[in-house]
């Protein structure tokens, strides 16, 4: 494999991907959707638009895993103490960052300066004439000379601009934290462990596999949604609801779901693992007789 | 299902209906199910009016099936198994039901579900085994299209046989 495997971490047993080329890079290369769960720092208060982590379905996490795309890590990791070289890195990378916001602050104010110049030298003419005029009615001495004096000689590096303080500085908050530099891969994760969980894994496993792209199916009361595609760009054919081969449901259930199903132009397609052990798909279609 | 039954009791012509006699002589033990067979046959040929409706007995299952197509020009015969509303369904069983219900003279790879409920409304909705993508929208507003002219069709038919009447 030539790629190196994405990082996902175990969070309350739920896996995340907490960096950004790596959520970019399981939807686009490896079909896996995932759900946004992370508040955008510069949109705090609203939830429409979210930003990383990306938190994955159990069954997207343990493809990834099980196909060699991915390797889970500890982020308990996180909780421990920094080591001394750590504070340093940390003190350098803060300092560094200072210097640099404050180089592109006062290249940013003498553009400034260099757009109000004239207003400035207006503003300087005139409150020398003031001092001077004021000078003038004391009945002190003053000299004609600078009272006509012209300010075209000035210039933005003769302004003095005043360099912004530590305190302004902005502090970059990491979504992935920087600070860890070895990954501690040692983690258990017990999924599947249901017999539910082993068919919703199956079932996942072979659609993704048939080249179909998933998602979670909670909105039409399935397990998955079934995309031709990727989801930006289709609508899904599919709603695939996992069940045992041998649980029963009422008919009335049967006619729920696919009248839903037929409301939203899709399929229902009822999955699971029959006693040979081989995944079975039943499609359920309303046939538009009433 | 079995309160229809004895709701009507003996003076359900329903029970004395040559089609019903038919299916009780196969002896499958299964008088529900024939009465659902009964209604969703009574339904097809009288309210829809579809054309070679036909009841036939499933001897592995021991349930009774139609078939049927909706009018003599439209040559997709579809096979039907009356079931309750109240059944319970598991896949294993719905399985069992597309692979033995089987008729030499229809070639359709789905099996429609004809569900009954005791107020008898009668639901149609189609299994198939596998994956059966949507209709393209286009494909879709077709269909509709036909039915709606069908059943115009109908209406009208309906009207002028009341018109000679009175």
């Amino acid at each position: 494999m030539a790629a190196e495997p994405v990082k996902i971490s175990l969070v309350s047993n739920k896996p995340f991907i907490w960096n950004a080329e790596d959520a970019c890079i399981v939807r686009e290369k490896y079909r896996i959707v995932g759900a946004l769960a992370g508040c955008l720092s510069r949109a705090p208060r609203q939830n429409i638009q979210l930003g990383l982590p990306l938190q994955l379905l159990p069954e997207e996490a343990m493809l990834l895993l099980q196909e060699g795309y991915a390797q889970l890590v500890n982020s308990d990791q996180n909780a421990k103490l920094p080591s001394p070289e750590q504070v340093d890195r940390f003190q350098k990378m803060r300092e560094e960052s200072f210097k640099q916001q404050a180089e592109i602050g006062i290249a940013e104010r003498k553009l400034i300066v260099q757009r109000r110049l004239d207003q400035i030298k207006e503003g300087r003419k005139a409150k020398r004439k003031q001092r001077l005029e004021k000078k003038k009615a004391k009945g002190q001495e003053v000299d004609e000379e600078e009272l006509r004096r012209d300010e075209d000689k000035l210039d933005v590096e003769d302004i003095q601009i005043t360099p912004m303080g530590q305190e302004h500085a902005l502090v970059q908050i990491f979504t992935e934290t920087p600070w860890v530099e070895e990954v501690d891969t040692d983690v258990r994760w017990d999924f599947p462990s249901t017999e539910e969980e082993r068919v919703r894994y199956r079932v996942f496993r072979d659609l993704w596999r048939k080249g179909h792209s998933l998602t979670c199916g909670g909105k039409f009361g399935g397990d998955f949604l079934v995309y031709p595609g990727d989801p930006s760009r289709f609508h899904s054919f599919y709603i695939a609801v996992c069940l045992l081969h041998h649980q029963t449901m009422s008919a009335e259930k049967v006619v729920a779901m696919a009248r839903l199903g037929s409301t939203v132009k899709k399929t229902v397609v009822l999955c699971s693992v029959d006693d040979d052990d081989e995944l079975t798909y039943t499609s359920l279609q309303w046939t538009g007789i009433s | 299902m079995g309160d229809v039954g004895v709701a009507a009791g003996e003076a359900n012509w329903l029970l004395s209906h040559p089609k019903y006699k038919e299916m009780m002589s196969h002896g499958f033990n299964n008088s529900d199910q024939a009465l659902q067979a009964m209604l969703v046959y009574l339904d097809l040929c009288e309210a829809k009016q579809w054309a070679k409706v036909s009841l036939h007995p499933c001897s592995e299952l021991k349930m009774i099936f139609l078939t049927a197509q909706e009018s003599e020009r439209d040559g997709q015969a579809h096979l039907m198994l009356p079931i309750g509303n109240d059944a319970e369904l598991n896949i294993a069983q719905m399985k069992q039901y597309i692979d033995h219900i089987k008729h030499p003279s229809v070639e359709c790879p789905s099996l429609t579900l004809a569900i009954v409920a005791s107020d008898s409304t009668i639901l149609y909705y189609k299994i198939t085994d596998g994956l059966v993508p949507p209709d393209p929208p286009e494909q879709l507003q077709a269909k509709k299209t036909l039915r709606g002219k069908r059943k115009a069709a109908q209406r009208k038919a309906h009207k002028f046989i009341k018109m000679k009447k009175s």
